[in-house]
């Protein structure tokens, strides 16, 4: 920049004599040499890298109890040092639960199963059908005694409130509220039971709606609890169509229900969200002491009611008193 | 915005004014010209142009880089103008001067020759001293360049860089330097005033500045003026020489790494005059071969400058330069060390034209510049002929920059317009940047006045005003700069606040990809720098200069790749803030003469702060704090020349701490449990369980190289210099790049034993 011309030095700098000069920058030349060499000796030692952290965790495992089975799949994985993009060989792992309450082990054996990918994985199986309000601890052991734990609760049936029906301009709609439950249920079916008016002889035939996220038909969480919002007349559209009545068609209408499949309370994601690249971060969300993943539990809720016949009416079918 | 717009205005308006205040006061005198060297017409910076009266009375200044001088609000009277500078004989001419004139007096000086044995050496010119540093500002020289040992018998400019305390490079190779703390794209590489998006080649030895064609370099690392502005971290403003006016000459070297023709010479003798350099390297021919390994570079450069003197009072220069550079860095993770595969490859390739035109008018005290320049990066990666991530930024500038000469004040100031095309395709690497064309205009103008109130007292504030239209944004960017030389002491600082609208977008999370998409701020939040630098230099002799600089730079809105454990595959970009603080220390000893050693140390810390939630969740905290991985703590260089009996042998010792890195406890595969998922038939996803980012640090580096070099004289004009070195030379095996997922490990060049030769037409 030509603003910042360097103003000449026009100070006289200290002179010293040329024999002093010489003779001190011999001393600096062998001062700099011996100095260069002391620290390519100090630093010449190779050194290598160990990019892994010691750390007393051994195992991953994924999966969950299902009080709907009586088999439960558990994949678990061995903390490696190698990336594996085919998947597992091997894996030095015994696998058992145990019902806290009553001391019940269970142990479960492995399989290796090859998924749709081409990656491999182990899949322990284990024979059990958990009891709702019960703790089940799964033991993941390694044959030299290291091992992985995690305890979950099988959520029990909690109480429901079912509200009248409501008749409105979009049709009959009626609200379910579950006081205990505070999280999205993983699943919302509601199941209608039916007879064809045409032939009343036949015995009935149900029809489940499963309630998606679409137009938050699952359910939201409300002071009162999560509540979920039975709208009759799409519920309709979707009975005619799998039980293959005309559009005109009343059926009749035995009886109705709501079932909804829970998960255990620690099921809980950071944020309530389950976000990809939140939960990827390993600790971000996990009930395994000495390692990483989760284990929970899963319930079914139901309940099953009758509307009345006015109700049954509007709703778009035949109340069973008429037949 | 209407603040600003006063602002803007009022900048216009001062210089006006000062053109009113310089005539007002016009019953001084002004004596200015250019000096250049008399055997090939180069201009010479650094010459100390000093006025004397009859009493004794001193006043004068020193050339810049065009050898251009100023000397104002002189009394009218007679004078003795003496010019003197290392190697050249004083130049001395009596001068009457009366009032409000204005002398333009140009003069050349001779080289000073002296008789050593058979050899004719020509005295060289002064070396501007590594710790020759001021506030951050480092002035680089040609012979400073040629003190450092490198495989090339032409020296570079990146190889003296990365021997000074504070710049961080990656190694051996990416060409990717980080200035204290700050990232590659924070830096601003400018020649000739024309701007170089990615001028480092890819082997880290080689950039597209040879020493050959560099008159001078000034590097800011950091606290630059408000000339400059755009980048967060640094500015390298290197001069490009102009060819010989007097006669044709050339060179052509021959050496492992690379091969170089350079020519220059008159097109209208003593007025016009050309340089032209070609380099291309020959890695595979030449060092592969000598280590017997695979080295996967090639790259190149061709510079050509024309300058032309128009009158005694301008001179014009064209400037144009091209480099290319491909070849494989890393490892792709995801293939099998067994399989035969094709690795991705990174190509970039450099265009950039501009000109130069600098003139005095004749009636004011003013020097007065207009740029004009065109740049251009191509950027790919990816499998080689089939690129999955591509990049494409263009940029027309136009600047014009004026000093008025206003007794000791200097006002420089000037005004800025630039527009450029952005388009990059991220091949997916960041999920939440949706790339497209863009265009983006910055206009705006500084201020920047240099007060001198007392002798060797310089102050020097400014401000800069710029405005993205385009993007409805506009900064007012407050500068200051204070020198003060008393005596053998130098106090100096330096403080300023930045914006970089263009932005650099990249995956550090891979040392092996140093694909560089440009963008505007993707976030919508421009990066901005707060910087401060003090430092203080002592010479208390001619052969002992020692230095010290401590620096604290606070960064935000920086854009950073979102943690991840999801093995080095796609991911989000993310906002991240930091600070990055440190000293320097450098002391040399000698001069470049006869023996010359340079010691440094600089020592830094470079935080960045993540609010990613993961982090948040993962340690509790609010913001995580991390070392980026151009985090180094400590790095010393050792630098020393030695000359004799025609001799010339240059050591280097270089030693850094290690470079943090991502620890991890090993691998797992990872589910996601989000519903009913069936673990019998979900396959999950390979996961690397990382902790923390970046709490490991990879072993140290440290290298040797040593260099010998002697010149021939083969005929009356003609050289032959022979020059025989070791890279690396007790074969240190560096970590350049340590992949997680295979351990396979990229070492940095081992022993190398060099020997190039150069045959030279002076």
């Amino acid at each position: 920049m030509h603003g910042n011309q360097a103003k000449p030095v026009l100070s006289k700098k200290p002179v010293l004599s040329k024999k002093l000069v010489l003779g001190t920058m011999n001393r600096s030349v062998l001062a700099t040499f011996v100095l260069l060499f002391g620290l390519v000796f100090w630093a010449g030692c190779e050194e290598e890298v160990n990019p892994f952290v010691e750390e007393d965790r051994f195992f991953t495992m994924f999966g969950y109890l299902d009080t709907a089975s009586n088999e439960q799949f558990l994949r678990v994985i061995e903390l490696r040092t190698e990336f594996a993009a085919g998947g597992e060989q091997g894996i030095d792992a015994l696998v058992t639960t145990t019902e806290v309450e009553t001391g019940v082990i269970t142990v479960w054996r492995d399989s290796l199963v090859s998924f749709y990918d081409g990656t491999v994985g182990h899949i322990f199986v284990g024979n059990l059908r958990p009891v709702p309000g019960l703790h089940y601890t799964v033991d993941v052991t390694r044959s030299d005694g290291k091992r992985a734990s995690a305890t979950t609760l099988v959520p029990a049936q909690p109480n429901v409130i079912l509200s009248e029906a409501q008749a409105a301009f979009v049709g009959v709609t009626q609200k379910v509220v579950w006081p205990t439950i505070n999280f999205i249920p993983f699943k919302v079916e509601v199941w209608y039971r039916t007879i064809d008016t045409a032939s009343p002889g036949l015995p009935f035939r149900e029809a489940v709606v499963l309630y998606g996220d679409d137009n938050g038909r699952v359910g939201k969480q409300t002071v009162d609890g999560w509540e979920i919002l039975i709208r009759y007349a799409e519920d309709k559209k979707e009975v005619t169509n799998q039980l293959g009545f005309g559009e005109g068609d009343q059926p009749i209408l035995l009886s109705l229900g709501m079932r909804i499949t829970m998960s255990d309370e620690k099921w809980r994601p950071p944020d309530g969200l389950f976000n990809t690249e939140i939960l990827v971060q390993p600790g971000t969300f996990s009930n395994v002491e000495g390692g990483f993943g989760y284990f929970g539990s899963l319930n079914q809720f139901s309940l099953e009611w009758t509307l009345s016949p006015e109700t049954t009416t509007i709703a778009g079918y035949t109340n069973p008193g008429k037949r | 915005m209407s603040s600003f717009l006063r602002l803007v205005k009022s900048v216009l308006i001062l210089p006006l004014l000062l053109v009113f205040v310089a005539s007002a006061s016009a019953q001084t005198a002004t004596v200015r010209g250019f000096v250049t060297d008399s055997s090939d017409g180069q201009p010479i910076p650094g010459v100390n142009v000093v006025l004397s009266d009859v009493s004794g009375g001193l006043s004068g200044a020193a050339t810049d880089t065009d050898g251009f001088y100023a000397v104002s609000r002189i009394v009218p009277g007679i004078y003795k103008l003496k010019a003197s500078f290392v190697g050249f004989k004083d130049h001395e001419i009596d001068l009457t001067l009366a009032a409000s004139e204005i002398q333009t007096i140009n003069f050349k000086m001779v080289v000073e020759e002296t008789e050593l044995g058979e050899v004719l050496v020509e005295s060289t010119r002064e070396t501007a001293g590594a710790a020759n540093i001021t506030a951050g500002l480092q002035t680089i020289r040609p012979a400073d360049i040629s003190l450092v040992p490198a495989p090339d018998i032409s020296a570079d400019l990146v190889n003296y860089l990365t021997s000074l305390p504070g710049i961080v490079s990656q190694g051996d190779r990416g060409g990717q330097l980080f200035i204290r703390g700050g990232e590659p794209t924070q830096n601003m590489v400018l020649l000739d005033g024309i701007q170089i998006f990615q001028p480092f080649h890819i082997v880290g030895f080689f950039s597209a500045f040879p020493a050959d064609i560099i008159n001078s370099a000034d590097v800011y690392a950091g606290g630059f003026g408000a000339r400059f502005g755009g980048r967060l971290s640094s500015v390298m403003d290197i001069t490009a020489r102009t060819g010989n006016k007097q006669r044709m000459v050339g060179a052509a070297t021959i050496a492992p790494f690379v091969s170089t023709v350079r020519l220059e010479g008159p097109l209208l003798p003593g007025k016009v005059s050309f340089l032209a350099s070609y380099r291309q390297s020959v890695i595979e021919q030449g060092a592969s071969k000598l280590v017997d390994q695979e080295l996967p570079f090639e790259f190149g450069d061709i510079f050509a400058k024309i300058h032309a003197k128009l009158g005694s009072s301008a001179q014009l220069s064209i400037t144009g330069i091209q480099t290319d550079d491909n070849g494989r860095l890393g490892l792709d993770p995801l293939v099998d060390s067994e399989v035969e595969t094709v690795p991705d490859e990174i190509q970039w390739e450099n265009l950039a034209v501009g000109s130069r035109l600098i003139f005095l008018p004749a009636s004011l005290p003013v020097f007065a510049e207009l740029l004009i320049s065109y740049s251009s990066l191509n950027n790919k990666f990816g499998p080689p002929g089939d690129p999955t991530q591509t990049t494409n930024a263009t940029l027309f500038s136009f600047a014009s920059n004026l000093t008025h000469y206003v007794g000791t004040t200097d006002f420089n100031w000037g005004i800025f317009l630039s527009s450029s095309k952005l388009d990059s395709d991220l091949g997916g690497i960041f999920q939440n940047v949706d790339l497209k064309v863009e265009y983006i205009t910055e206009v705006g103008a500084y201020l920047e006045p240099v007060f001198n109130p007392m002798e060797g007292l310089s102050v020097q504030p400014g401000v800069r005003l710029q405005s993205f239209p385009s993007k409805n944004e506009s900064f007012i960017e407050p500068r200051l700069r204070v020198v003060w030389n008393t005596g053998i002491h130098r106090l100096s600082m330096a403080a300023g606040t930045y914006h970089q609208e263009l932005t650099g977008l990249n995956d550090r999370r891979n040392a092996g990809d140093i694909f560089t998409a440009w963008t505007a701020a993707p976030n919508g939040k421009v990066p901005e720098a707060k910087h401060i630098i003090a430092g203080y230099r002592v010479q208390p002799t001619n052969w002992i200069t020692f230095a010290a600089e401590g620096f604290y730079k606070d960064l935000t809105n920086l854009v950073v790749p979102e943690w991840t454990a999801f093995p080095r595959f796609n991911t989000n970009i993310q906002a991240a803030d930091g600070t990055a603080s440190g000293f320097d220390i450098r002391l040399e000893l000698g001069s470049s003469d006869k023996f010359q050693t340079t010691i440094s140390w600089g020592r830094s810390e470079v935080k960045y702060g993540s609010k990613a939630r993961a982090l948040q969740i993962l340690t509790g905290e609010a913001e995580v704090e991390y070392s980026p991985p151009h985090d180094r703590k400590d790095q010393i260089n050792i630098m020393t020349s030695l000359k004799l009996k025609g001799f010339n042998f240059n050591v280097r010792w270089q030693f850094g701490t290690g470079l943090p890195f991502n620890e991890s406890l090993g691998f797992d595969r990872w589910v996601l449990l989000d519903s009913l998922v069936n673990v019998t038939e979900i396959p999950g996803e390979e996961r690397v369980l990382y902790g923390r980012p970046y709490t490991g640090r990879l072993p140290t580096y440290h290298r040797l190289d040593i260099s010998l070099d002697r010149e021939f004289r083969i005929g009356p004009t003609t050289f032959l210099t022979i020059q025989t070195g070791i890279l690396n030379a007790y074969d240190r095996r560096n970590l350049f790049f340590l992949d997680l997922f295979t351990l396979r490990r990229v070492d940095q060049l081992p022993f190398i034993p060099t020997l190039g030769i150069k045959l030279e037409y002076k």
